[in-house]
């Protein structure tokens, strides 16, 4: 028992690493998991594209456009009259379009000079930028189009308006009844839990490990009458303790953050999680067999667990990766984890207790199994050869 | 007496493994994994937009009008790229067998002649973009209609109109359209510049004599005090521009990334990192008198300023440019950075020599201070 409390004890010097792990996993796991996540909707809703409008010209026609782009999308503040910026701010999504207005647009369209009457700024060529631009294009050529049959400027702006807001209620029917094309919270949240958890099993059981292989602690114990099983029992039994309640801690907060998410499979999802508790406890085991030393410890984590993470679609999703990629991730237990993640994602949750669902299981501890007999081998020849 | 300083501290700082594997070895490993995650999307953006699978389904039983225009939207022109990539079924509930999003159709067209039925797997931007594609057809059959009703007499000027393509909305264009992806790239490099910090304060540690061993026999000595740090920052300035220059070396030639900047420019301005995190390592070093703190205060300060500067969050320093941009011309990180990305989008603009000016005041101030906090120290005993 004093193995396993002094062991215990030892967790104390690295609260700050499971508060900042903690922390990196609160803040930006949810954020990641409210942005990726959605739900089943049959209810036909348009995306609404944030624009930012700079009106340069101030007109009867240039006010009816932003007027119809705040009738139909989210119009913000540009912030800002410099290009380059609006261009930043586009490429970083602070919002997805820039509308300029230059100064004479109104009398450009009168006069039937309809190129380039109004600019835009966008990331590149994306969906936003087509959803938009065929707006405004339509919008404008619609107002032109009616200008030289012979209508008014305020007859051709109000027929346009109204044209285009009765559209709305064009027939659209959304058949959205599979899991697999939505993402949900629960899964969000355990995705990028593989990075946070598997840091924080390493570095906290491999540091309390290293404690005990510290040669003067270590030769006290031996010295000490401990019988080798007992003391050695302890010690697994002390890390054992450690992880299962960081893995029961982090299954907590993330239940407590998606309490407004419904989801039955939470269960299959902790499991999952539990299976990738033996595998950082025994990447822990191997690591501290490498070195002893709290930095390398650290070092030699964050390089194995951050690697693994974006090879196996912990940080990026599995199918923006090559499939060269994707055939070396076969061979990573985050990769297993994340299928399972995917998989319980996907299937009815009647259907996912199943071969496949356990196939997943056994493969991630298999791996554990790997990393504590690698652990063990080099411990052994450390052993044989006194390194 | 300078020069040997200089080279034994260098060779001090190069048998240090923690430093080697923090400084050389973790921003290589951490470039590969980035490489691994984002580098399909440097090439081919996630983000852009392709032509999209739709079935269509005609139970009119003759050619319509709207099978015309996706017709045309699903070749490519000079106006506009392929929008659409059409499959046509016999029946809608044919169709609806491969109704899936990805690995089948995103969308089936049921045209009668009369209407238009979209049917979508879920909703997004291409369940938006199918519909504003019936939107678009609907909208000119009414103002058709329209101008039939009130101006016949131009019917014919109107229908010409309507197949004209207006390009009423003009794109503006910056010029070189560096990937988004790279700026994890640039904040990589940030983040190993500011690792520098670690050497100075390794470096610093080893000097104070309330602090290590080293630090009294370092005080007895009968050497410049200025000098020897001097030389020691010199050395950690060398170590650590050496580490950034294979980091870029390593993404360009190795990964094949490329920077979109000319390779002694990206060296030149890493370098100058590189002199920045040292510099703030010295500062460091020179105001925190607890030694625990020596090892915290450099993670802390790296880590922070990595992240404002977008190292896990692409958006977060653009962020803090919109609402607080002072943050980001006292963040080292962000200034990097920001002077990196300036140079591959938008060349030698004002803003990139703004970038170096403020990175080299921030040098020169934080090695002034040091210098002043550091000179003349006194010891009750050594």
């Amino acid at each position: 028992m004093s193995v396993f409390n002094a062991m215990i004890i030892s967790l104390k010097a690295y609260v700050i690493t499971i508060l900042v792990y903690f922390l990196l996993f609160a803040v930006v796991g949810n954020m990641q998991a409210k942005a990726a996540s959605s739900e089943k909707s049959n209810i036909f809703e348009e995306v609404v594209i944030s624009v930012a409008v700079t009106d340069n010209d101030n007109t009867g026609l240039s006010k009816a456009l932003v007027d119809y782009l705040k009738e139909t999308q989210n119009v913000v503040d540009p912030k800002t009259d410099d290009l380059r910026t609006m261009n930043d701010n586009v490429r970083f999504s602070i919002y997805d379009y820039a509308l300029i207005i230059p100064q004479g647009f109104e009398d450009k369209i009168l006069s039937g000079d309809t190129e380039g009457a109004v600019s835009y700024i966008v990331p590149g060529t994306t969906a936003s930028q087509f959803l938009l631009t065929e707006k405004i294009d339509n919008y404008l050529s619609d107002v032109v189009i009616y200008l030289k049959s012979g209508y008014s400027k305020d007859e051709a702006i109000k027929l346009t308006h109204d044209q285009m807001i009765d559209l709305s209620d064009t027939h659209v029917v959304v058949m959205d009844n599979d899991d697999n094309n939505h993402k949900s919270f629960y899964a969000s949240m355990f995705s990028f839990n593989g990075y946070t958890l598997m840091m924080l099993l390493c570095v906290c059981c491999a540091c309390t490990w290293s404690v005990m292989k510290d040669r003067n602690v270590s030769e006290r114990i031996a010295v000490s009458g401990m019988h080798f099983f007992t003391r050695n029992a302890a010690a697994v039994g002390a890390v054992l303790t450690i992880g299962f309640a960081i893995t029961s801690l982090v299954i907590v907060v993330v239940r407590i953050m998606g309490r407004g998410n419904v989801d039955d499979k939470f269960m299959y999802y902790a499991l999952d999680v539990y299976a990738l508790m033996t595998v950082g406890i025994g990447m822990a085991y191997f690591i501290c067999s490498i070195t002893v030393s709290d930095n390398l410890i650290n070092m030699i984590a964050n390089m194995i667990v951050l690697s693994m993470s974006f090879l196996c679609g912990i940080f990026v999703d599995a199918q923006f990766l090559s499939e060269s990629i994707l055939k070396v991730a076969h061979f990573l237990p985050l990769y297993w984890y994340a299928r399972a993640l995917k998989f319980i994602n996907d299937t009815k949750v009647d259907q996912i207790l199943g071969g496949q669902f356990i196939t997943y299981l056994v493969i991630e501890v298999l791996f554990a199994l790997v990393f504590f007999a690698a652990g063990m081998v080099i411990s052994k020849k450390k052993e044989q050869y006194a390194v | 007496m300078f020069g040997r300083m200089f080279i034994y501290k260098l060779k001090e700082l190069v048998r240090n493994r923690f430093l080697i594997g923090w400084n050389f070895l973790f921003p290589l490993v951490l470039a590969t994994a980035f490489y691994l995650g984002f580098g399909n999307m440097i090439k081919d953006d996630p983000d852009s937009f392709k032509a999209i699978d739709v079935g269509y389904v005609n139970t009119a039983g003759e050619d319509t009008n709207f099978h015309k225009v996706i017709g045309e939207l699903s070749e490519e022109t000079s106006d506009h790229a392929d929008i659409l990539n059409v499959s046509e079924y016999t029946s809608e509930e044919e169709a609806m067998k491969d109704l899936k999003g990805e690995g089948g159709i995103y969308g089936i067209y049921v045209d009668d002649g009369n209407e238009i039925k979209t049917i979508v797997p879920f909703n997004g931007y291409r369940a938006t973009a199918l519909n504003q594609i019936v939107r678009e057809y609907e909208n000119k059959i009414t103002l058709i209609g329209n101008i039939a009703k009130d101006h016949p007499e131009n019917l014919d000027t109107a229908l010409e109109l309507v197949t004209k393509d207006m390009n009423i909305a003009k794109e503006y264009d910056f010029g070189s359209g560096i990937s988004l992806y790279l700026q994890y790239f640039f904040a990589l490099i940030a983040m190993a510049s500011l690792f520098g910090s670690w050497i100075s304060t390794e470096m610093i540690e080893g000097m104070c004599a309330n602090h290590t061993e080293k630090g009294k026999r370092f005080e007895c000595a009968p050497v410049s005090k200025l000098m020897s740090i001097a030389s020691g920052v010199l050395a950690g300035a060398s170590m650590q521009a050496v580490s950034n220059a294979i980091v870029v070396i390593y993404i360009e030639y190795v990964l094949k990334i490329k920077f979109g900047i000319p390779l002694w420019n990206v060296i030149l301005i890493t370098t100058l990192g590189s002199g920045l995190g040292i510099s703030m390592g010295v500062l460091i070093g020179a105001l925190v008198k607890n030694k625990r703190l020596f090892d915290i205060i450099p993670i802390v300060f790296s880590m922070t300023c990595s992240f404002c500067s977008g190292l896990m969050w692409d958006q977060i320093r653009q962020m803090i440019q919109a609402n607080a941009p002072i943050l980001n011309k006292i963040n080292p990180a962000a200034l990097l950075v920001d002077c990196l990305y300036t140079r591959a989008t938008y060349g030698t603009i004002d803003v990139y020599y703004q970038d170096i000016g403020i990175m080299s005041i921030m040098i020169i101030g934080a090695l002034t201070i040091s210098a002043v906090l550091l000179r003349r120290r006194r010891y009750v005993s050594l």
